[in-house]
């Protein structure tokens, strides 16, 4: 069902159809009628013009469908919508186009469903055909143009600036150059008017993009860049690039979305955008609500405004979902254009590869594991594909960061849509039940877990300064395998039978766990974490993990570093705020200070 | 349901499991609702499953036991499934078909609605906020039941689950809002069906109660309408009358085996144990359906009861309900062999939506400490426990002992409750600090000094 | 659906014009045969209530209040069956009524097979039923336009107006 390759021959994708003969009557046996119905799969005789994937409009409700096979003279076609009362004689309407969806600034801010179409005054509940009725936010966008008339300009080229919270630009689109014969002046203007003419064509600030078909830019580049999350137990251990790719498996209850939603509160990314994709109508609510209070912490706007929010939940009509990941990626790649660091959150990849599965059901495909089309494998790694840092076709750079959440049935790891993710993904952020059982926040398991993006990343992080990163991430790492080794073994024989540097090695797994890597969500001091902060405390409670080992090796019982009170290091994480260091040094000093007097 | 003139169908080409198929039709559309009619004239019922050319495939509620091709007819009703909606199911009790089962007339109503429901718009939900109270106190203490939350009951063979959730449909309040329940049972045996309406007597005498039940030798078929029929009027309950309702369906293990049964019967391709690879989304169809509207007074609730086959909970229908549901109540069979009733898991335990629906102005403004600070001692407990079971109870230390304890008294004074005890929050939150000063005031970090000011008993023995 | 149900409401609407007219003028009749009905059920529910007041002032609380409890449920019970009561009978006189209608005016029957022929085409084999009205087939098509059938629909059209007959005026 997914495509790649280059668009049709221009941006909307237009064809022409043939004219339909003067003189046939407007219900003429001749056009094109249903045949069979069985919920999303729709069958409809088919005129030779009409292609793979072009959009279908069904029945006099003209429900939204695209064509997925044609065998002879009959198509079947996936709709998108409820298809209660569509009956065999109804009409459909072949659009000549494929599923395309409307990309402008406004998106920002916005809520949608998988189509694309605004949620926001469509009424309490979703009917089918319902979400046409929302009509696009056109308000007028202060534009400044960058180029004169009569200047030569090739696609992608920068025509102008738009005046925004996030830092938007008018394109020249992908497949059009030559000359500028006119500019429209510096003032505000609706996304629907008139900016540009290039070579003869017009160009506005809105333009539609069919989602299947990636958007084309100059080059990839190498994702060398760090993306601060904010999350200490991503940042400093399995850390991801500005373009790269990240998988999220966890079990219910591990705190998935939980996670997924602070990243899009808090990484510095300049654009988010969220799909939710199958899931709870009340976690949407919430993170919608969410995001209309917070502060931008980076441009003191609201977190809104740079946040586009597909929701499409797990009741509502599950074909959508699988359109809503392409969606949400031909978004983020709209935005990447401009220059843009963009990252795209699925939460879930999983309840979309079902919808894969349903659809493949129905057409009676020959099913793989568990149901799965054999297709499934690389269906994900062409969603994973569209992740990446580029040279734009107008020479900046930009990214789009791909985060998938992974839910696997029964915590199953090895179920098909969490292997073949965990294949194609640079970084995989595994969470563990045992952790979020115990309260341990974010849950993510520093032994399942990996990042290919890490040492690309030690190097950036060497180049801005930070030297040490490298060696605290990997002391980090050992100390927690370490640790959790002994856990193992006092479960069996008790923490008083370890020689007391196994035993300071465990009060070490300890400090680290609860100081530095554990982290309150709903703390306004602890929700986001910046890199200066991250570091001082993890260095924070190295240098008292150290201070400890030497007491014990200079003949102190292990009893007595053990019931030094360390709390005040334990509350640094609450006590500093997101970017203050000062705090966090003033309890590694007092802690110092305590065990002084121990020794 | 309707009383349009419609033509019958009378040629049925093949009948498969619940599955029928009648040819000849024109105009029919998918999932429009069926009536047939037997040679016998018995009356059943179906849903369109499917409608290819001139032949329409049905899914007859009733099963097709004693179907022939001969002497069966099929009228089409040209729409979904509607009922009719309204107050005037309060008090009622029906089978799982929604025909009256109490001597009444058959329920009427001002007007109809969809059995499907229709998704509610992202951005018009309200995120919930308020509590439900039950007046069982593991629930309203630990895991607090909001309004518009759907909060599950995980449970096994053998333990008292639908005890616990009759004494919750009985008990349960929202203030002094207007307060409905609407209780679907499925797969039900007789004996389970007389306790519930034994046990819900009272609320349905007091026309607060909407009672479907579908019993275990009831058509296997009908479990599948049966939890739509009961969304439906609690929609139109809360949001057409504004009542807070509170969906209580059980058992959803019985539902998703009905699932399985027409996917079988249909030929489709399974995924794990054989449940058909829409199940997530067909369960979300109905846990969906809970949820606040913005500017609507009222709010569905929804506690779906289920029993884990051999009370596993990676079997497919506690993982699926407990990836859509916000959270769950978790009954162990460890906790009943302790003779407690109820035998609630307060650490596998949680509800999501807790942190938003307590505290002051909410419940009481020391709600979320005091369990917050249960449950991180509860988990200390269990700890100390294992360890106990390996090197032995005079290895602990005082604190460890005294965390026994608290698990004792938290055990006897807290969990353990007359299964017709309708618990005050005043009553269980005082409870549960009684549990929690069994521990010195040090081990209570996560409760403010002047909470525990108040509450500290003077005979507390801080000195040790 | 919707087309061919639009197309048949003028026809629907004729052939239940009558039937319904009758089903209304039963429901009035029936009023009345339902209030006494209702009046005799709820004096004996009320009679239930106040034995079940006597004896909570008599014997301990607890027990007064499952008596009451019992009560309440008793008198529910009562009422929902004379509620059945008065349903049934208003079927049943509506059953009667279109059936009389049938017989007092001839031209009925003869409409209903038009409009069977109408649905099914002229080779439609009609049938009259014995309570009036007629039934039709070709095959694998088949339409009820007997008496009983239309009474029935009449009913289902009448809804929540049928709960007049048991809510306070």
């Amino acid at each position: 069902m997914t495509t790649s390759g280059n668009p049709s021959s221009d941006s909307s994708g237009r064809r022409t159809l043939p004219q339909i003969p003067p003189g046939t009557p407007p219900d003429g046996a001749d056009r094109p009628r249903i045949l069979r119905v069985a919920g999303p799969l729709v069958e409809i005789t088919c005129p030779p013009t009409v292609a793979m994937h072009d959009l279908v409009m069904l029945g006099g409700a003209r429900l939204p469908g695209e064509v997925v096979a044609i065998h002879g003279d009959t198509a079947t076609v996936e709709a998108y919508e409820y298809t209660g009362g569509l009956a065999p004689g109804h009409l459909a309407e072949p659009q000549g186009r494929p599923l395309s969806v409307r990309l402008a600034p406004d998106l920002l801010g916005g809520v949608f469903d998988g189509l694309l179409r605004p949620l926001a005054g469509v009424g309490d509940l979703l009917t089918a055909g319902g979400p046409t009725t929302g009509q696009p936010d056109r308000r007028a966008w202060s534009f400044t143009p960058r180029v004169a008339e009569g200047a030569p300009v090739a696609a992608g080229d920068v025509l102008g600036e738009i005046g925004a919270g996030v830092p938007l630009r008018l394109l020249v689109p992908a497949d059009l150059s030559g000359e500028v014969t006119w500019v429209a002046g510096a003032g505000d203007h609706p996304s629907n008017a008139v900016l540009a003419v290039v070579d003869g064509q017009d160009v506005r600030l809105e333009q539609s993009w069919p989602v299947r078909s990636p958007r084309p830019v100059a080059r990839r580049l190498p994702a060398d860049v760090p993306l601060n999350t904010g999350q200490r137990a991503v940042d400093l251990l399995f850390p991801v690039a500005r373009g790269s790719t990240v998988a999220v498996p966890g079990g219910f209850g591990t705190g998935k979305t939980m996670l997924l939603q602070q990243i899009a509160k808090w990484c510095d990314a300049d654009v988010i955008v969220y799909v939710g994709c199958g899931e709870r109508g009340n976690e949407m609510a919430d993170v919608i609500e969410e995001l209309a209070e917070l502060t931008d912490p980076r441009t003191g706007g609201r977190l809104a405004e740079r946040t586009v929010t597909i929701a499409n939940t797990s009741n509502m009509p599950m074909m959508a979902r699988e359109a809503s990941v392409h969606t949400g990626a031909t978004v983020a790649e709209y935005f990447r254009d401009m220059g843009l660091d963009v990252v795209l959150i699925a939460d879930s990849t999983s309840r979309w590869a079902e919808a894969l599965r349903e659809f493949a059901s129905r057409m009676g495909e020959l099913p793989a594991e568990e149901g799965y089309p054999a297709g499934l494998a690389s269906q994900l790694a062409a969603f994973y594909e569209r992740a990446a840092a580029v040279r734009t076709l107008g020479g900046a750079t930009g990214s789009v960061t791909v985060i998938g959440a992974v839910s696997p049935p029964g915590g199953d790891r090895t179920e098909p849509v969490t292997a073949h993710t965990e294949r194609f993904v640079r970084c995989l952020w595994s969470l563990d039940r045992d952790l979020a059982y115990a309260r341990h926040y974010p849950a993510v398991s520093w032994s399942e877990s990996f990042s290919r993006d890490a040492s690309t990343l030690a190097a950036a992080h060497a180049q801005a300064g930070d030297a040490e990163w490298a060696e605290r991430r990997g002391r980090v790492a050992r100390q927690l395998a370490e640790s959790d080794r002994l856990a193992d073994l006092v479960e069996l024989v008790g923490i008083t039978a370890l020689p007391p540097r196994e035993r300071i090695s465990v009060l070490a797994g300890r400090l680290l766990r609860e100081a530095a890597i554990q982290q309150n969500a709903l703390s306004p001091a602890d929700a986001y974490s910046s890199p200066a902060k991250t570091a001082a405390l993890v260095e924070a409670v190295l240098t008292v993990i150290d201070r400890c080992l030497e007491l014990v090796d200079s003949g102190i019982p292990a009893d007595a570093v053990e019931a030094v009170d360390l709390t005040p290091l334990l509350r640094a994480r609450e006590t500093a705020g997101p970017d203050e260091t000062a705090p966090v040094s003033a309890a590694r000093d007092t802690v110092l200070a305590r065990l002084r007097e121990a020794a | 349901m309707t009383g349009a003139v419609g033509i019958e169908y009378t040629r049925v080409r093949d009948l498969r499991g619940p599955l029928l198929f009648v040819e000849g039709v024109s105009g029919v559309g998918w999932d429009e609702f069926a009536t047939i009619v037997l040679d016998s004239g018995e009356r059943r019922h179906g849903l369109v499953l499917e409608v290819d050319r001139d032949i329409a495939v049905v899914q007859v509620l009733e099963d097709t036991a004693g179907m022939s091709r001969t002497g069966t007819r099929v009228a089409f009703s040209g729409t979904p499934l509607r009922i009719p909606v309204g107050a005037g199911w309060l008090g009622r009790v029906c089978n799982g078909r929604g025909e009256p089962a109490d001597g009444g007339p058959p329920v009427l109503g001002g007007s109809y609605a969809e059995v499907g429901g229709a998704p509610i718009n992202p951005v018009r939900r309200e995120p919930p906020n308020e509590a439900v109270l039950t007046g069982v106190a593991a629930v309203d203490v630990l895991t607090t039941l909001v309004r518009g939350q759907k909060l599950p009951l995980f449970s096994a063979a053998g333990l008292p689950h639908l005890e616990l959730a009759v004494q919750i449909a009985a008990q349960a309040t929202c203030g002094g809002d207007p307060f409905a329940v609407v209780f679907a049972g499925m797969g039900l045996t007789h004996a389970d069906t007389a306790f519930v309406r034994h046990g819900l007597a009272a609320r349905s005498a007091a026309r607060e109660l909407v009672l479907f039940l579908n019993t275990a030798d009831d058509p296997v078929i009908e479990r599948l309408l049966t939890p739509r029929l009961a969304l439906t009027v609690a929609e139109h309950l809360a949001f057409g009358e504004g009542r807070h309702v509170l969906v209580v369906m059980t058992d959803m293990t019985a539902y998703a085996e009905a699932l399985r049964e027409v996917s079988a019967a249909r030929g489709e391709i399974p995924a794990r144990r054989a449940y058909p690879g829409y199940l997530y989304s067909d369960l979300a169809s109905l846990y969906e359906r809970c949820g606040r509207i913005r500017g609507r007074p009222g709010s569905v609730t929804i506690l779906p009861v289920l029993t884990m086959p051999a009370g596993d909970i990676t079997h497919p229908v506690p993982d699926l309900t407990g990836y859509i549901t916000e959270g769950q109540i978790v009954l162990s069979g460890e906790v009943q062999a302790g003779g407690t009733y109820p035998p609630v898991d307060p650490l596998a335990s949680l509800s999501r939506l807790m942190r938003k629906g307590t505290g002051a102005g909410r419940t009481r403004a020391d709600h979320p400490a005091v369990a917050a600070q249960l449950i991180a001692a509860l988990a200390r407990s269990r700890q100390v426990r294992e360890l106990a079971d390996l090197i032995g109870r005079s290895a602990l230390s005082p604190t460890d002992l005294r965390h026994l304890d608290l698990e004792d008294a938290f055990r006897h004074r807290f969990l353990a409750q007359r299964a017709d005890e309708d618990r005050s929050l005043d009553d269980s939150l005082g409870r549960a600090w009684e549990v929690l000063l069994t521990l010195p005031r040090s081990q209570l970090g996560m409760l403010p000094a002047d909470l525990l000011d108040a509450h500290a008993l003077p005979q507390d023995q801080e000195a040790r | 659906m919707t087309a061919p149900a639009d197309a048949l409401s003028p026809v629907r609407a004729e052939l239940l014009r009558a039937a319904r007219a009758s089903a209304d003028a039963v429901r009035d009749r029936a009023q009345t045969d339902a209030e006494e009905t209702l009046r005799s059920a709820r004096a004996t529910a009320e009679a239930v209530l106040e034995r079940a007041r006597e004896l909570g002032r008599a014997d301990g609380a607890a027990e007064a209040a499952r008596e009451r409890v019992r009560a309440v449920q008793d008198a529910w019970a009562a009422e929902l069956a004379a509620r059945a009561e008065v349903y049934a009978a208003l079927r049943a006189a509506v059953h009667a009524g279109v059936r009389r209608e049938f017989t007092a005016d001839a031209s009925i029957g003869p409409r209903c097979a038009e409009t069977a022929r109408r649905l099914l085409g002229p080779r439609a084999r009609v049938t009259t039923a014995s309570e009036g009205g007629v039934t039709a087939e070709v095959p694998g098509r088949r339409v009820d336009l007997s008496a009983d059938a239309l009474a029935d629909r009449a009913l289902d059209r009448l809804g929540v107006q049928a709960e007049r007959l048991w809510e306070p005026a």
